[in-house]
């Protein structure tokens, strides 16, 4: 189900950049959808690494 | 509309309703549909087909439930023995032009019975099933059945507070007779507080095994260290943190007990006077606690800061003592920087910076002078000239000492004195009250009096273990911040493994910011509460000077106040109290931020007058952003009323067939 307002303004109001913020709401969404949690947050989190950090490896 | 909204319900061989559907129209931009139907015509049972779609259950059952079947009477009449009839009731649900979802139950009856004057039915094969489909067709329907489609109930009309969504108006001013402990739970599951706990929780659990790892393979000791004191803090608060919630629960019990005491003893008019004299002393007691919480408070900020500054008040003085004399002698240079002065000497500058003057050489020959006299560096000097008047501030505070100690004695001597003269007061009250007999009276003064006494005693002990239990939470969650930031900057000297710190990283990164999400939501709502719950019910009641302020306590019970700081609660008219219902149900409903649908039966109760005009008017000034749904009976639909609602809202009459078996006009 969408994530409520007040949470997307909580996270809007963070000083981080759009790319962490992005990553906080994926990460609710993927909690939302289903139980397999682990493996949901470990593909997200690794994407978020490869997109964002320079030293990846 | 950004929300949630029924768009329709639709029936098989239920009740009255028999088979067909309700569609839920809207006009002139409010979300209002008025259902008007006598009583006995399916007013409440509609309201009971969406409670039983959604928890199986009927709000309000008629006192004989054979008189009334689930299943349609027709039907049931030309059924024969061991018939399996279905019976189903769905609701669809669009939410915010998203999603729109199916709520499904069913249930088959089969007929036990062939006695045609008492044919009766069982039920059995029942099941229930939600479908979401996307309106956005990003991604295909779900259909989830039974256990996995409760969640979805949790979420969107949690059973713990069904009656914010479904309620009859008339039963409005006896809702804050029921227990609210669910409440708040149902307010932040509807918030999505609990999801934001358990992507904390879920984040956490993948950080820890990386966090050991990391540690092992980078073989830092002081992040094991810090790992393993993070964890130690941890299963502290868990435990702590059952211990406030099993004591406040306790207080709870306590506090009703001595209501039900207290209850009891107002019933003997003898002792009311001593009883107003006891409540009175205990008023004052439990003010002189708060003003020895308040001055132990003074008291340890006292010590902390005069056992630093009496420790160096000498050296201090001694130090204050050597720059005035060093100032006076000229021993302290101006400031200046060497450096420059090294430069002009040089001759990498041909005029002064500050005065313009020419460099010759006259004035280099006097520079390496003033260079060569320095007996303090011109950074000391600086240093001591800098400091000279935050020592003489300190030296002036811990001068204060004596007289701020003895204010403070004195402040404790009158603390300790009002409190033994108010306890002695108490003390004669209890005694005369613990001794009070009459023959007279079922109520036994003397008993009560003394076990109100013993449970007021044992409350204000588990009192202090909340109390005391809050603080060392709080210290903990305080020493894991600290903790925490160490790891941070352990993880940063890990030299390679990087996929794996910056897993870690992220992790806890996502551990910490949830937290102070839910921290943020949870710790602004119960104002957000008070306010909105305030504003709404001071809007619907007419009287403008009574009432002061409400007030919400951790729990969510409710409380009100007049304008002498009276709690008003218990002596709310019957009016008041539905007023007060409202307010709440749509304050919780707007700080939860889900802008769920109301469905209510004899919306307006058995308010009258100005106040029900007004109650009318809110409700449909709510409708503009929200989903209402009321049910009528023609005489509740007053002039006044329709007035109102006839070209705002959606209205629709209720009526039985000819052979009063089937609600007609079915779409």
């Amino acid at each position: 189900m969408p994530i409520s307002e007040r949470i997307i303004k909580e996270i809007n109001a963070l000083s981080v950049n759009n790319e962490r913020k992005a990553l906080l709401i994926k990460i609710l969404e993927a909690e939302d959808n289903g139980k397999r949690y682990k493996a949901e947050y470990e593909k997200i989190i690794k994407k978020y690494i490869i997109e964002n950090f320079e030293d990846k490896t | 509309m950004n929300g949630i909204i029924i768009e329709s319900i639709s029936f098989q061989n239920f009740r009255q309703y028999g088979t067909g559907s309700i569609i839920f129209h809207h006009k002139n931009d409010n979300f209002l549909s008025v259902f008007k139907a006598k009583n006995g015509t399916g007013k409440t049972t509609l309201l009971n087909a969406i409670t039983w779609c959604l928890y199986e259950k009927e709000q309000k059952k008629t006192d004989n439930p054979e008189a009334l079947p689930i299943l349609n009477t027709d039907i049931l009449k030309s059924s024969k023995l061991n018939d399996r009839i279905p019976v189903s009731v769905s609701l669809v649900v669009n939410d915010s032009d998203e999603l729109l979802i199916k709520f499904v139950r069913k249930v088959s009856v089969k007929v036990v019975s062939n006695d045609p004057a008492k044919k009766d039915l069982i039920k059995n094969q029942s099941s229930f099933s939600v479908t979401i489909t996307p309106l956005n067709k990003k991604s295909n329907t779900q259909t989830y059945v039974d256990d996995d489609a409760l969640p979805y109930i949790k979420q969107y009309f949690d059973e713990d507070i069904e009656n914010f969504y479904f309620f009859d108006g008339e039963k409005l001013s006896e809702f804050f007779a029921s227990d609210n402990k669910t409440v708040k739970d149902s307010i932040f599951n509807i918030s999505q507080v609990k999801m934001l706990d358990a992507a904390g929780k879920h984040s956490k659990n993948l950080r820890e095994p990386k966090q050991s790892k990391l540690n092992k393979e980078s073989n830092n000791k002081e992040a094991e260290k810090l790992t393993k004191k993070i964890s130690d803090y941890e299963q502290s608060n868990i435990s702590d943190e059952a211990t406030i919630q099993r004591t406040n629960e306790s207080i709870k019990k306590i506090e009703t007990r001595i209501k039900e005491i207290e209850e009891l003893l107002a019933k003997v008019r003898p002792i009311e006077e001593k009883r107003r004299e006891q409540k009175s002393y205990e008023q004052q007691l439990e003010r002189l606690q708060e003003r020895r919480e308040n001055y132990n408070k003074k008291y340890s900020a006292f010590i902390r800061k005069y056992i630093v500054l009496l420790r160096l008040y000498s050296y201090m003085k001694k130090t204050h003592k050597m720059i005035i004399e060093k100032k006076k002698k000229g021993e302290l240079p101006p400031t200046i920087d060497p450096d420059e002065i090294k430069k002009l000497i040089s001759g990498e500058k041909h005029d002064c910076p500050i005065c313009g003057t020419v460099i010759d050489d006259a004035v280099i020959e006097r520079l390496k002078k003033v260079l060569n006299d320095y007996t303090v560096s011109t950074a000391t000097s600086t240093f001591l000239v800098g400091i000279e008047s935050s020592l003489a501030q300190n030296i002036i505070e811990a001068e204060k000492y004596e007289k701020i100690k003895t204010e403070l004695t004195e402040e404790e001597k009158s603390i300790i004195m009002d409190t033994a003269s108010v306890e002695k007061k108490l003390s004669d009250v209890n005694k005369y009250l613990d001794n009070f007999t009459s023959p007279d009276f079922h109520v036994d003064v003397s008993k009560l009096n003394s076990k109100r006494s013993d449970l007021r005693n044992e409350r204000d002990d588990q009192k202090k273990i909340v109390t005391l239990t809050e603080a060392r939470l709080e210290r903990n969650k305080k020493e894991i911040e600290i903790c925490k930031r160490l790891l941070d900057e352990e993880n940063n000297k890990v030299v390679g493994l990087n996929q794996l710190r910056n897993e870690v990283k992220v992790l806890s990164y996502l551990e910490d910011t949830f937290r102070v999400i839910k921290d943020t939501i949870m710790g602004s709502m119960k104002e957000e509460l008070q306010k909105a719950t305030w504003e709404t019910f001071d809007n619907m009641i007419w009287k403008t000077q009574t009432f002061d302020r409400i007030e919400i306590d951790d729990n969510y019970n409710i409380s009100v106040y007049d304008t002498t700081n009276h709690n008003m609660t218990d002596s709310l008219s019957a009016t008041e109290k539905t007023a007060l219902a409202y307010a709440f149900i749509l304050a919780i409903h707007q700080v939860s931020g889900k802008n769920s649908p109301l469905v209510i039966d004899s919306p307006l109760g058995r308010v009258s007058d100005v106040n029900r005009e007004r109650m009318a008017e809110m409700l449909l000034n709510v409708s503009k952003n929200k989903q209402i749904v009321m049910l009528f009976t023609p005489d509740e639909y007053s002039d006044s009323v329709s007035r109102m609602y006839n070209n705002a809202a959606s209205i629709r009459d209720l009526e039985l067939s000819a052979d009063e078996k089937y609600v007609t006009g079915l779409e």
